[in-house]
């Protein structure tokens, strides 16, 4: 590995444990005592600084050196973990994240800092209350030298547990258990001390006064690591069983090292341990001799091989360690080797040769369907039936390949977490996050491009939304504001809700402010809806001032343009005092959609399937009645449709009444409408096609695609559709006055 | 050296004195099981013990047992500085029935 690509991992696993360290600080916030996020949070400052005195990014370790150090003591509760402290570990916790930035951004062997960071960096240390730096250099070294070798296990104050068993010759070979004792308890504390005195029966056994019957139970409270503890028993090995347990605590920290050791050093098992700390090479040597000599005895016996005892039953039975001990280690070496194997089926990919790949089943989708007209129009059979296999394939494939690009939404949800608990710090206000649904799926190319236009809505709900307490408090609402992230599946799409119970939108306000800037005149009637959706207008704010959060009316023109550059659309609801709701539909993919096939007049669209909802014979009179209006009946059901050919233009208008039509109904958020066509031609696979920039204004048209035929089919856009189907009684008209 | 030297005094105490050590242990050994021998009140004296090591810890916890296994009463009424560390550091004194710090002696009932 190239020094560049080792600090790219570096980078990498940087990020990732920070963001794991972000998580951690939001848990803490809520359940200020959580150990499994005071781990989290040492841990991440613990690696980073490991890994970082690797490449020897001195400040980064100096710096969360004294994090570490400090969470070390909220862990043992020598501190106690603030609202103020936790505020400042997030400080801490970006400021690490610019100090590892401007590290790795420094040209090489240029590790100076720049004033303004190593300011800031001391300014945190003094509110950490670490500004003195402590015994830091020579901790830098073991730290260093730390990152590789197995992590031994960090302070602990819970309780070892010690038994001695001495020889009965003991005291004839020179020991005198007493002097182990007194040397242990220079280590330690020694919270409890049981002394057995084991003769079994006089009569039998005579007691003899100079052999040895003494038996010792030691509860031992210790800092000191397991080797340094045995090593005090080194002397009596040969004349005493000796058995080491670590504390519960320790035991924990075990298990967890055990199951986080890298696959590379998973070895024997014994060694594991012995990696881990949890055993000591001494007791390993013993169990393997028994190991060693129980098979050896064993061998003449039979002249079948007898199993050899297992190493771990040894080390047990020997009391060197827990059974659960062996149990982890033995699971982690089982799962090292099932990663092994996974790792060949776990593969990082280039997003672009996946895009590639993507491109490519688009184009054999295009290829298929002409492969589809091809066989239909030489009508045979068994070729026919051979296509519909291909077909079935392609399909497959196409499916596989999109769901290749799939990933979570909630993940780059969580991060709003963070947003939201700067944004409210900052502004005094108390807010809940709340999300559901992030197991939602969504083409990872979507999710990136919708964290900037999400971000900024969130803010919004947290600026403008969500009302200080005192106005809360005011209005009877409970304290604490909510801000609601759902998302969702609908008709092959994904819906993303965010809604909040703050104060609403001020559709006078909005109004007025729209008139002041000229974007409405005063005698335009606008429905509530399109008076709330001016604030997608350019340059239009209705917050008094502008705060460093939002409010300076740039953004919202910006996110509805994100949105609708994905396919997307957003909806608005409020209503004044009981907060607002912000809708956004988007396609669950960019690439390649299964369409409906439709001609009217000398053209050929595709309408989404997933938005199709029926299809209604229609007769031309019919609705020739009700040409005007452009509504028609539909079982009782009002329903704004358009005639395509007239949208479009295909076609002279109104040659020939004996025509058959039919109408297409499609649904698009809760917006339904219907689409008059001549023909319907089927379901087909589509790939979509950007249309260029000359048509950048066509409304109605998302893209256009390839038909097997070789002709140019122009994909809809329900949602715009819909739009021109609202005002679709002026265009109506404007086009009868022309033709 | 004046080993262990078992003396019957007045109130019939056992006392030992010198070192309680493995060196000592077979011959304190014998002593006690001799005056152990129809005796139902086992006061023991230690004050006069220099020093003690495990060998001799474990003598007194024989010589306990076996007081209990015949129904005898043991005390331990006075016991030196050395004596002391050592039940300090097993934390045998409440075993032992030692609540008086070392040398001072626990009036007979």
């Amino acid at each position: 590995m190239s020094l560049d690509s080792a600090r790219q991992a570096f980078l990498s696993e940087v990020a990732e444990l920070l963001q794991s360290m972000e998580d951690a600080l939001l848990t803490l916030e809520d359940q200020p005592g959580d150990p499994e996020s005071l781990n989290e949070v040492f841990r991440a400052m613990h690696t980073i600084k490991g890994t970082g005195g690797v490449f020897g990014y001195d400040p980064v370790v100096d710096f969360t050196h004294r994090v570490e150090t400090l969470m070390d003591d909220v862990r043992s509760g020598k501190t106690s973990l603030t609202k103020p402290l936790i505020a400042t570990l997030f400080a801490c916790r970006d400021h690490t994240a610019r100090l590892v930035d401007a590290i790795a951004d420094a040209p090489e062997g240029e590790s100076g800092l720049d004033a303004e960071l190593a300011q800031a960096g001391a300014e945190l240390l003094e509110r950490l209350g670490q500004a003195e730096p402590s015994s830091r250099s020579a901790e830098v070294l073991n730290t260093v030298a730390d990152a590789e070798a197995p992590k031994h296990l960090p302070a602990t104050t819970d309780v070892w547990t010690i038994t001695l068993r001495f020889h009965r010759d003991a005291f004839r070979n020179g020991m005198d258990p007493l002097s182990f004792l007194r040397y242990l308890g220079s280590l330690g504390e020694m919270v409890h001390v049981e002394t057995l005195f084991d003769v079994c029966d006089e009569h039998e056994d005579p007691f003899d006064p100079e052999g040895c019957y003494l038996c010792f139970g030691i509860a031992f409270r210790s800092d000191a690591s397991k080797e340094t503890i045995a090593g005090v028993f080194d002397f009596a090995d040969e004349d005493c069983d000796i058995r080491i347990l670590e504390p519960d605590s320790a035991h924990a920290k075990y298990l967890e090292l055990l199951s986080s050791v890298p696959d590379e050093r998973v070895g024997c098992i014994g060694e594991l341990l012995v990696g881990v700390g949890a055993l000591t090479q001494h007791e390993l040597d013993r169990a393997l001799a028994l190991q060693a000599q129980e098979s050896s005895s064993a061998e003449p016996a039979s002249d079948v091989a007898s199993p050899k005892r297992r190493l771990g039953e040894i080390l047990v039975e020997q009391g060197s360690v827990k059974p659960g001990m062996v149990e982890q280690a033995a699971k982690t070496q089982e799962g090292a080797r099932a990663r092994r194997q996974e790792e060949t089926r776990l593969i990082r990919v280039d997003a672009l040769r996946l895009g590639h790949l993507i491109d490519l089943v688009g184009e054999l989708v295009t290829s298929s369907a002409a492969i589809r007209v091809m066989a239909d129009r030489a009508q045979m059979e068994d070729m026919t039936e051979v296509v519909d296999s291909v077909d079935y394939l392609v399909s497959e494939i196409r499916d596989n390949a999109l769901q290749l690009r799939m990933v979570p939404i909630g993940d780059s949800l969580s991060r709003f977490r963070r947003v939201v608990r700067d944004a409210s710090q900052a502004l005094g206000k108390e807010i809940d996050l709340v999300i559901t649904g992030g197991e939602t799926e969504l083409d990872k190319t979507v999710v990136e491009k919708m964290t900037d236009p999400l971000t900024h809505l969130i803010r919004n709900a947290v600026d403008h939304g969500i009302e200080t307490p005192e106005v809360r408090a005011g209005t009877g609402k409970s304290l604490n504001g909510t801000i609601h992230i759902n998302a969702f599946h609908d008709s092959g799409h994904i819906v993303i809700e965010i809604a909040d119970d703050g104060a609403g939108l001020d559709a006078a306000r909005i109004r007025a402010k729209a008139e002041e800037r000229g974007l409405v005149s005063a005698e335009d009637s606008l429905t509530q809806e399109e008076t709330l959706r001016l604030i997608f207008a350019p340059g239009l704010s209705t917050k008094a001032e502008a705060t460093n959060l939002s409010g300076r009316g740039v953004g919202m023109d910006v996110v509805k343009r994100n949105i609708e550059a994905l396919r997307g659309s957003v909806e608005l609801e409020s209503e004044l005092g009981n907060g607002t709701k912000i809708t956004i539909v988007l396609p669950l993919t960019l690439a390649i959609i299964d369409g409906f096939l439709v001609s009217a007049g000398t053209d050929q669209y595709v309408i989404p399937l997933s938005q199709v909802v029926e299809c209604v014979e229609i007769d031309a009179a019919q609705t020739m009645k009700q040409h005007d209006q452009h509504y028609i009946n539909l079982r009782g059901e009002v329903l704004p449709f358009i005639r395509l050919t007239e949208l479009f233009e295909s076609q002279p208008q109104g040659s020939d009444s004996r025509r058959r039509e039919s109408l297409v109904v499609v649904r698009f958020g809760h917006h339904k409408m219907g689409l008059v066509v001549d023909r319907l031609l089927g379901e087909l696979q589509t790939v979509i096609k950007p249309l260029g920039k000359v048509f950048e204004r066509l409304r109605g048209v998302a893209g256009a695609t390839i038909l097997g035929t070789g002709d140019i089919a122009l994909i809809l856009d329900a949602s715009e559709l819909a739009a021109i189907a609202n005002t679709t009684g002026d265009h109506g008209r404007k086009r009868q006055s022309r033709s | 050296m004046t080993t262990g030297a078992a003396q019957s005094s007045s109130d019939d105490r056992i006392v030992l004195e010198g070192e309680l050590t493995i060196y000592t242990a077979a011959e304190t050994f014998a002593r006690l099981r001799g005056a152990l021998q129809d005796r139902d009140l086992c006061d023991l004296d230690l004050s006069a013990i220099s020093e003690m090591d495990s060998a001799g810890l474990q003598l007194l916890l024989w010589l306990k047992q076996t007081c209990e296994a015949q129904g005898t009463r043991f005390r331990l009424v006075a016991h030196s500085e050395a004596v002391a560390a050592v039940l300090e550091l097993l934390q045998l004194a409440p075993r032992l029935g030692i609540v008086s710090d070392p040398l001072t002696e626990e009036q007979p009932a």
